[in-house]
């Protein structure tokens, strides 16, 4: 196992370097002026032009790529194009804000859409499990900055039970904070309700057929006990790589969510570096949801070996 | 331009030096006055726009009448906290490098401007006074005494010598007025600008109007940035800054104005003008920077805020590549001008909220715009005429490129269908702007390789000299409609170097018949600038250009 | 074994198929979800065929030149920013949105079922390449992928052939790259679940080829997740599409899209606005549901 884990780290290095690789080249390839881009279309070209010079534009692309490398090895990670301050610094704090908004969706999206989806299972085929159904997919289609704003308008503006934006003052409490967070982490567990709840029933009712869970079932289990006992081990396998896959979603793929509640974290991070093509952030920032997908992946399929005893004979080959 | 008639300033002035008054007669003092319209406004008025329509002088700002009142309630006692709402800075907080409003605001809080804003008009900054020669060609600014750098140091005329020499250095030469050498330091408190060519509007390209001409200290060097290096003479100390959250802003205890009211600003970055609108709802921020009016209505129609309104020359140019393509005859251009229906455009746009444009850039607001060229209104029957005269008797089909941002997607979806009926068959491009600037609108400056068609965005400004130096003139930086006119050129040095109001009117004539006849860009709107705050906070004042000023605000 | 009875034996294969179909869509037809997803999804490919014909006013010009206003007698679902008719726009947009959205779902679908096999079934080498891949695309945020590919549109001359220069179909591309990653990881973990079952174990036994051990034996029991997939997919291809409208990377204007509507009117939401949303979001649901529904009906009865 533990040879496992660092063969599989080993790879996740060449995967992020892949990645970073990928994202150069994409912004290399852009035929955009990144100068004129940050400094704005009324910047006089002297201004333009001392830019260019400042940040190396210049150079030729193997030069370029050659200092990205070399920051991203030395983890000095220079100054930010667009802004002109140190990346780190505008990475971790952007980091910390969605680690804790994440965290807290995942806090309430995971036990609700696992248990709906285990419930629609056990009452496959009844009005519960349609609903249950029903209502995962009409909430997974709608984007989740429609979902946002209609929560921030009812519960903040309107009810004003919640804050309306997540712009959390300095020296706010845990719980204090939870009144800035409730809303925006509210509005990303509703879009992935659907989908994780529809992996954990079709994958219930699948180990609820097969045959083991038949014979469990001859021999005397009652719907529950069969359901704990044998369904709920094989059906959270496909359920937990989706969600393990969702994480790196629900830290930079999440703009409409951080933009409607105003809240600094990394998917804003991300946008603007795109904007900008602000590529010492955007190596980072990319970076960064890189290595929370490999890790949370890697995390998903140790859980899964645990869960599987003959994935877990595999793993220790 | 009254470089001498600072009265109303200095007595502002003087309210802050000595004024020490109760909080009742403060607000004796705002109702009495003629114009709160900023309250007429909030209170849903139709014309009710804060307009500071320069009355009889010849000023060319956009300020809210939020000035005046804001003149009786300079107290310096009560203290607290004012909450802003603020866009993003786009970029880096480098006084001559930047170029979008929510840099401005930033800037504007730290830096003092040799002219400032005023009542109307610019005031007094660090200049106290500044005097012309007979042709405009040289300017005398007397700067204050008394004033320091928020580190320590004594200002003086070698910090204004050393900001300009990096205007001309890095900037654009304040519009291309100065070059090296031209500005000097006869004696400490006295500056010299000698221009190569006349410039009457010389104050306005030294005032808060220019956001790029920030007074900074002579070591701060090209390139640096307000965070980096905070020291400016300003009202507000830079605190601390975070460009994706926000920046705090504490009192300059040494501020040449005297002490602040407020304690400091906590400006609040946003990504969306529509987040802003719910924060203030939900009570999370006390003032908007700006916002629109499409979006705004609750914020119009809540009793205890403050919008303040202002006309503003911000506009759109829908642009015709004038040397290349289909639109190079002007009868087609003319056509394509003829086809807007621009009042139902600033009906559905901005509920009514803007000045009808007549495809040039002298803005209504301008004292010195003259009414003479009549206005452009809808004929399509006229439209689908000159495209047959000019070769085109089934209609011209085209591309309509637009840069995503604010109501430009609406805009060019309502010429796409206004201009069908005059017979263009136009398809939409509408893209962001990483990639319209460089690829639609200039690829190269001077301005080359624009599209035949396209809408790109002009902010406020103070004078039109920009516009006309920058978009109209041959060979203009950002000129993509690639227009070249003798005449044109002719008339804008001629209205440049007009000192007097009656003769930079007529010069304003010339380039308006031109600019209209020609038509190298449809200019169908100039609109209002908006922004506000809570009734909690008076004394608030703002400018077109995102710049939010609190040394006059009090708490109450 | 004669030919003539081959032959009969034959026969008799394709009329019990025969009968097999009719017997599954007599099921199918006494469904009441397959009735009603029917029913709701025929309505909107109803609209998508007949389009502008059957819209109560032009959807592509303003009937209210005040802009926007709420639901009333003559624009039953209210009007837009700039006035246009939002009932007439919601019935036109069936189309762009069927011509995008399944296409889009069923091409990730489809490469990320391919990927997820081939990566589950060979493991190995295959896997472990094709693994980091994924993972890296994964990463990569939405915005960067659809401002590149769409920059790229309008100079690279291959892309404008695999497009033919439609932005629709360049839209498609995008939504697919991004689904596929997803999809290819659901699908390996399904088949790495299978792969070592008895089956498939005996199908390699018997020298069965890789190929007819995926395809026959193998993808048939893997075809649940991959169905929840396709359907959830769908539903989240209107909503990727509503996204890249939202960061000014959808589909041109001033096309009916729901999507481009909701991302249109979303500041106008949290001014209080709501029907400039809540109608096209209401359309995307009843689809995604409608479709559903179907896919539920046909996999029940199949299952039996």
């Amino acid at each position: 196992m533990p040879r496992y884990i660092l063969k599989r780290l080993a790879l996740s290095l060449v995967t992020l370097w892949l990645l970073v690789t990928i994202v150069f080249v994409m912004v290399t390839l852009l035929p955009s002026d990144i100068a004129r881009n940050i400094l704005g279309n009324t910047a006089p070209e002297a201004s333009v032009i001392a830019f260019r010079e400042e940040f190396g534009l210049t150079d030729p692309w193997l030069v370029r790529y050659g200092r990205l490398m070399k920051s991203l090895v030395t983890f000095d990670f220079g100054t930010s194009w667009s802004t002109k301050r140190p990346v780190g610094g505008m990475i971790w704090g952007p980091l910390y804000r969605s680690s804790k908004l994440a965290g807290l969706a995942l806090l309430i999206t995971t036990p609700i859409s696992i248990g709906a989806g285990l419930i629609a299972a056990r009452f496959r085929d009844t009005k519960l499990d349609r609903g249950i159904v029903l209502v995962g997919l009409a909430t997974a289609s709608i984007p989740d900055f429609v979902t946002g704003a209609l929560l921030a308008v009812i519960f903040g503006v309107k009810l004003k039970w919640f804050q309306s934006v997540a712009t959390i003052p300095e020296g706010t409490s845990a719980l204090g904070q939870l009144d800035y967070l409730f809303l925006p982490a509210l509005a990303m567990a509703i879009v992935y309700f659907g989908y994780i709840a529809r992996m954990m029933r079709s994958g219930t009712i699948r180990s609820l057929e097969s045959d083991y869970t038949r014979t469990a079932t001859m021999k005397g289990l009652t719907g529950s006990q069969v359901l704990r006992r044998h369904a709920l081990r094989n059906s959270l396998a496909p359920t937990l790589t989706v969600i393990s896959v969702q994480i790196g979603f629900l830290f930079g793929g999440i703009v409409g969510v951080e933009v409607v509640y105003n809240y600094p974290g990394l998917s804003q991070v991300i946008l603007n570096a795109v904007k900008d093509l602000d590529l010492p952030v955007l190596q980072i920032a990319v970076t960064i949801i890189g290595g929370i997908y490999m890790l949370t992946t890697l995390l998903a399929d140790i859980v899964i070996a645990w869960l599987n005893p003959r994935a877990r004979l595999e793993l220790g080959q | 331009m009254n470089h001498d008639e600072n009265e109303s300033v200095d007595r502002l002035v003087a309210h802050h030096m000595n004024g020490r008054f109760t909080r009742r007669q403060i607000v004796a003092g705002a109702l009495a006055l003629p114009a709160v319209s900023a309250l007429l406004a909030a209170c849903g008025d139709d014309d009710g726009d804060a307009v500071s329509t320069p009355s009889g002088e010849d000023t060319a700002s956009a300020v809210s009448q939020d000035t005046a009142s804001a003149v009786e309630s300079s107290v310096a006692e009560g203290g607290g906290i004012i909450r802003v709402a603020s866009q993003k800075p786009a970029g880096p907080l480098d006084p001559i490098a930047m170029a979008d409003l929510g840099s401005y605001g930033m800037i504007a809080q730290c830096f003092d401007y040799l002219c400032t804003l005023g009542d109307a008009d610019i005031a007094p900054g660090l200049a106290i006074k500044w005097t012309p020669n007979a042709d405009s060609t040289e300017w005398t600014f007397q700067l204050r005494d008394g004033v320091k750098w928020q580190n320590g140091g004594d200002f003086t005329s070698a910090d204004v010598v050393a900001t300009m020499e990096r205007i001309v250095a890095v900037g654009d030469g304040l519009g291309g007025s100065i070059v090296t050498g031209n500005v000097t330091a006869p004696d400490p408190l006295t500056v010299l600008f000698t221009l190569a060519t006349p410039n009457a509007s010389l104050p306005y390209l030294v005032s808060v109007y220019n956001p790029q001409s920030a007074i900074t200290p002579v070591g701060f060097a090209a390139g640096t940035t307000l965070d980096a290096q905070p020291d400016g003479t300003g009202a507000w100390k830079l605190d601390s800054y975070d460009p994706t959250t926000g920046a705090k802003f504490v009192r300059n205890e040494t501020w040449w104005g005297g002490k602040t009211s407020l304690d400091g600003a906590d400006w609040q970055f946003f990504a969306d003008v529509s987040s802003m609108v719910t924060a203030m709802q939900g009570g999370s921020v006390d003032a908007i920077v700006q916002f629109s009016i499409v979006g705004g209505d609750a914020l119009f129609a809540d009793p205890n805020f403050n919008v303040i309104s202002m006309r503003a020359a911000t506009h759109r140019e829908i642009w015709m590549n004038c040397s290349e393509g289909q639109f190079t005859d002007k009868r087609v251009r003319q056509a394509l001008a003829l086809c807007l229906d621009r009042d139902q455009i600033i009906q559905t746009l901005f509920q009514g909220k803007a000045d009808v444009g007549n495809d040039h850039v002298i803005a209504p607001l301008y004292p010195f715009f003259s009414d003479a060229v009549p206005q452009r209104t809808r004929d399509t029957e006229k439209s689908k005429a000159l495209l047959a005269e000019a070769g085109f008797p089934d209609g011209l089909t085209a591309v309509l490129n637009a840069v995503d941002l604010q109501e430009i997607p609406q805009l060019a979806e309502l010429v796409q269908i206004q201009a069908a009926e005059g017979g263009f068959n136009l398809t939409l491009n509408v893209e962001s702007g990483d990639t319209f600037y460089g690829t639609q609108w200039c690829q190269t400056y001077p301005c080359a390789g624009s599209a035949e068609l396209g809408i790109v965005d002009y902010g406020h400004r103070a004078t039109p000299d920009v516009y006309l130096l920058k978009a109209f003139r041959t060979g203009g930086d950002w000129n993509s409609s690639q227009y070249s006119s003798a005449d044109l050129d002719a008339a804008i040095v001629e209205y440049q170097a007009s000192a007097e109001l009656g003769a930079r009117t007529a010069a304003c004539e010339k380039i308006e018949t031109i600019m209209n006849d020609e038509v190298p860009a449809v200019i169908p709107y100039f609109y209002n600038y908006i922004g506000g705050h809570s009734k909690t906070f008076t004394g608030v004042r703002l400018s077109a250009l995102g710049q939010m000023f609190f040394d006059l605000a009090v708490k109450g | 074994m004669t030919a003539v009875e081959q032959g009969s034996v034959l026969d008799q294969a394709t009329i019990e198929r025969k009968q097999a179909r009719r017997e599954n869509w007599r099921l199918l037809r006494r469904k009441p979800g397959f009735i009603v997803g029917g029913v709701v999804v025929g309505f909107w490919v109803g609209c998508a065929i007949l389009y502008t014909r059957i819209t109560p006013k032009d959807p592509f010009t303003y009937t209210n030149p005040e802009g926007k206003v709420g639901p009333n007698g003559t624009n039953w679902f209210g009007t837009d920013k700039i006035g246009r008719d939002i009932f007439s726009r919601v019935l036109a947009g069936a189309r762009d949105v069927l011509l995008v959205a399944p296409p889009a779902a069923l091409l990730g679908v489809a490469v990320g079922s391919l990927f997820g096999m081939t990566m589950g079934y060979f493991r190995g080498k295959v896997d472990l390449v094709i693994s980091r891949l994924i993972e890296a695309v994964l990463s990569l945020p939405l915005i960067l992928v659809g401002l590149l590919v769409l920059t790229l549109s309008d100079t690279s001359e291959l892309l404008k052939a695999m497009t033919f220069g439609s932005r629709r179909i360049l839209v498609i591309y995008v939504v697919a790259l991004l689904f596929t990653p997803i999809v290819a990881r659901t699908v390996r973990a399904a088949v790495i679940a299978e792969r070592d079952l008895d089956y498939v174990t005996s199908a390699r036994l018997r020298g069965e080829s890789s190929t007819f051990i995926m395809t026959r034996e193998i993808f048939p029991n893997i075809t649940a997740p991959i169905i929840v997939e396709l359907t959830v997919r769908i539903g989240y291809a209107i909503f990727t599409v509503a996204t890249l409208s939202f960061l000014g990377v959808g589909l041109p204007r001033p096309s009916p899209d729901w999507g481009l509507a909701i991302s249109d009117g979303r500041d106008l939401l949290q001014a209080g606005d709501w029907w400039l949303v809540t109608f096209p979001a209401l359309a995307i649901a009843t689809l995604v549901i409608g479709v559903n529904l179907i896919a539920d009906s046909i996999q029940s009865v199949y299952d039996r």
